[in-house]
């Protein structure tokens, strides 16, 4: 009998040690909280780095649960890059704090906040939470201006050579071949976009700003009342008038928002609804960054041109 | 020393050239700076000067447009700030340059700055914890009398109760939550005061005063409860104040492909129905674990199994208590329709005993042990984005002390939750507790959140 409940005690430590034990083999591990984060990694980083996300693209990074699974995930992670700027607010510091793990907490090399290069838009002139869920540090949705994704690639490339210093080159050459080929894309998009320089469109969210900003399109009028309340029929109504007004035949909206409100302002002002992924993974077909503004841009022209 | 002389001149002279020459690098290098600052500040000024001009177009249009002013929605933004070079970002971007400058500034002006140091101590107030207030205001209907003062369920209005939350981190080891909660405006209680620190990979250790993670229900706070009122078999086996309890407590993620925590707490054992004994040393001791598998995207099942052991102060000597409870817990929430649309399934049975003992002057007649037993389970269901209807079923009898009878309650939940920091919930209750009449109960709740209210767990 006391033979037996040691072979038993045995098999169940050696299985602890393994599970333990395995993640030591692999690359360096780097969790990033939304896919594009994962995507501008993956550039860099190739083969030296494994990367996961916590949410998908199709997802919407403002309502996000805290699943203890994604606490599971961050424990074994020797990198954490998150978008900031609070769009993450609701969920990850009770991740970083359930996580138990000292490497990615704040202020330690393994926590990397990628707005910390960004210049942010739309900062609230007014912070009140009558103004609905406004992030006081400016509008976090800056990976849909492609400039962005520059900046946040160097700044990975210059963190994942800080982590593995044997490897800074290998990551130098991925993040110039990124950069050099965005570049070009950029030039692309903005000569592709050039027709839409001064469009007005009504959008359900401010997801837009960045990539409007860059393409020189203007909101008309906003869905939701304010950020994060969903539209009254009193506010419909009113957005109805402003979409007259305006002349404006299109309406924007990222795909994991509901269609009630956009079909019922198409039907009153006879305009076309576009939904779009406003990241990485949003849609099966975009796999990489660039990919994201190539379907944008594709659908944009095919709707307006 | 002719020789000597000419040396000493001509070491003297060549010193001197290279001094020279450095003075020279250095005063060419600084022309070059002016040069490129003069350059750049000739570029912010053509800059500013065409913002200044693009922002008087915006503003004359602006005036002779009301439609874009929707409920406020653009003019809340400050999207006239001067560009400012933001020092150390990289620019390789070749997109077109107004677009690149139209950033605002990046730098806390003085005056923003004069705001966030206190006046009276000059110190800044960046430290300060998060603070938030949580209101719960209650209306009642009973459809029994009032005449029993002490009911905790009885027709009319109240605060259920006021709570003040403070969080912050100590210093790079300990972060600190303290909760403060008045009850019905009088009965003032910190419900909470803690530290945790995060001592290695995997282990973290917590001190000071919590609910205790007993089950899934009992480390909730009022104003997280899924129904307005706390299930029966807590009320009966913990009482009013739940498993409060000041100890230590180790928490350990087990090294398993899926997420497996186990908890260990050391408690004062204070609790009024199961840990009251009479002694300083008599700890309580509970154990938890909590596990939780993805069984897809949208889906989680979460299974815990809790045990608690102490001792009670009943009869003459202090005798054991134990508690032991299990959870099961689904749910279910579409990836990308996370907005608008839950569902979640969740079960506790909660099981009880406590040794009475003998009674002074019964020599030796040992008192029945108290034993008590319930369950709940109830389904939460969002519809929309706004909107939540729930169910609950409550028992509590399958064992029960002696002179208690079994209770059952039936009830139902429609919450309106307008954003992450309000609510209103109506609730009905049907309670069969076999007295004379059934029980029928309306309760209406406004729960309300001001300040930086952190996230609550899943």
């Amino acid at each position: 009998m006391t033979k037996k409940i040691k072979t038993i005690f045995l098999m169940a430590v050696s299985v602890l040690c393994f599970f333990y034990s395995a993640p030591a083999f692999a690359a360096l591990r780097v969790v990033t909280t939304t896919e594009d984060l994962a995507a501008l990694t993956k550039e860099i980083g190739g083969n030296e780095v494994q990367v996961e996300t916590l949410i998908r693209g199709y997802q919407d990074a403002h309502f996000i649960a805290a699943k203890p699974s994604y606490m599971f995930r961050l424990n074994r992670a020797d990198l954490l890059i998150y978008q900031g700027m609070e769009l993450e607010v609701g969920w990850l510091p009770l991740l970083i704090q359930g996580a138990r793990n000292p490497d990615v907490m704040v202020g330690k090399l393994g926590h990397l906040n990628a707005s910390s290069v960004i210049e942010p838009i739309e900062i609230p002139q007014i912070l009140d939470r009558s103004m609905g869920d406004i992030h006081p540090f400016g509008n976090p949705h800056y990976l849909l201006d492609p400039a962005n994704g520059i900046h946040v690639a160097r700044l990975i490339a210059d963190r994942l050579a800080q982590l593995v210093p044997d490897k800074k080159d290998f990551f130098q050459k991925g993040l110039e071949n990124f950069t050099e080929r965005l570049n070009a894309k950029i030039l692309e998009w903005g000569q592709r976009m050039e027709f839409l320089k001064g469009l007005k469109v009504t959008a359900y969210h401010r997801s837009w700003s960045y990539l409007f900003r860059r393409f020189g399109i203007q909101y008309a009028a906003l869905i939701e009342v304010v950020p994060g309340i969903p539209p009254t029929p009193k506010h419909l109504v009113r957005v109805v008038d402003a979409m007259k007004t305006e002349n404006t035949k299109l309406i924007i909206q990222a795909n994991y928002f509901e269609s009630k409100s956009a079909k019922f302002l198409a039907t009153k002002t006879g305009s076309q609804i576009l939904s779009l992924p406003v990241s990485v993974g949003g849609v099966d077909e975009v796999k990489t960054y660039i990919e994201l503004f190539d379907y944008i841009v594709a659908h944009l022209e095919r709707k307006l041109k | 020393m002719k020789v000597l002389y000419i040396l000493l001149i001509i070491i003297f002279s060549s010193s001197s050239n290279v001094w020279s020459a450095s003075e020279a690098i250095q005063i060419n290098e600084r022309i070059k700076i002016l040069e490129q600052k003069i350059q750049n500040t000739k570029e912010l000024e053509g800059e500013i000067e065409s913002l200044k001009n693009r922002l008087e177009k915006f503003e004359k249009k602006s005036s002779n447009t009301e439609t874009q002013d929707l409920n406020g929605q653009f003019p809340s933004y400050n999207r006239t700030r001067q560009p400012q070079t933001f020092p150390g970002a990289p620019v390789t971007d070749l997109g077109p340059q107004d677009i690149q400058n139209q950033f605002p500034s990046y730098n806390r002006t003085p005056q923003s700055q004069s705001f966030e140091r206190s006046t009276a101590t000059g110190f800044s107030r960046y430290f300060n914890p998060a603070i938030s207030a949580n209101g719960l205001l209650l209306g009642t209907y009973r459809s029994e009398d009032n005449a029993n003062p002490s009911a905790a369920t009885k027709t009319g209005f109240k605060v259920q109760e006021v709570e003040l939350q403070a969080t912050a981190n100590v210093d790079n080891y300990l972060r600190a939550n303290l909760v403060t909660a008045f009850e019905d405006t009088s009965t003032f209680e910190i419900e909470e005061f803690y530290v945790d620190a995060v001592l290695t990979r995997d282990f973290s250790v917590r001190l000071g005063k919590s609910y205790n993670n007993f089950g899934k229900h009992n480390f909730l706070h009022q104003h997280q409860f899924p129904f307005i009122d706390a299930p029966l078999v807590n009320l009966k086996i913990f009482g009013d104040e739940a498993l409060n309890e000041s100890g230590i407590g180790i928490n350990y993620l087990l090294p398993l492909p899926w997420y497996s925590e186990l908890i260990f707490n050391v408690l004062e054992g204070d609790n009024e129905v199961l840990l009251n004994g009479t002694s300083n040393n008599q700890f309580g001791y509970l154990l938890h674990a909590k596990n939780l598998w993805e069984l897809s995207e949208d889906t989680t099942v979460e299974a815990s199994g809790s045990f608690l052991f102490g001792k009670n102060g009943a009869g003459t000597e202090n005798n054991s208590s134990f508690a032991a409870g299990g959870s099961l817990t689904l749910k279910w929430i579409p990836s990308q329709k996370a907005r608008y649309q839950q569902v979640e399934w969740q079960t506790e049975y909660i099981h009880s005993e406590r040794e009475t003992g003998v009674n002074a002057g019964l020599a030796a007649i040992p008192n029945p042990d108290e034993q008590r037993a319930g369950i709940y389970s109830y389904l939460k269901y969002q519809f929309a984005q706004n909107w939540w209807a729930q169910g609950r079923f409550d028992y509590y009898g399958f064992e029960k002390a002696l002179g208690e009878k079994d209770q059952y309650r039936l009830s139902g939940l429609v919450g309106f939750v307008p954003s992450e920091f309000s609510a209103v919930r109506v609730q009905y209750n049907y309670l069969d507790d076999k007295l004379a009449r059934d029980e029928h109960q309306v309760l209406l709740q406004l729960n309300f959140t001001m300040g930086s209210h952190p996230a609550h767990n899943y």
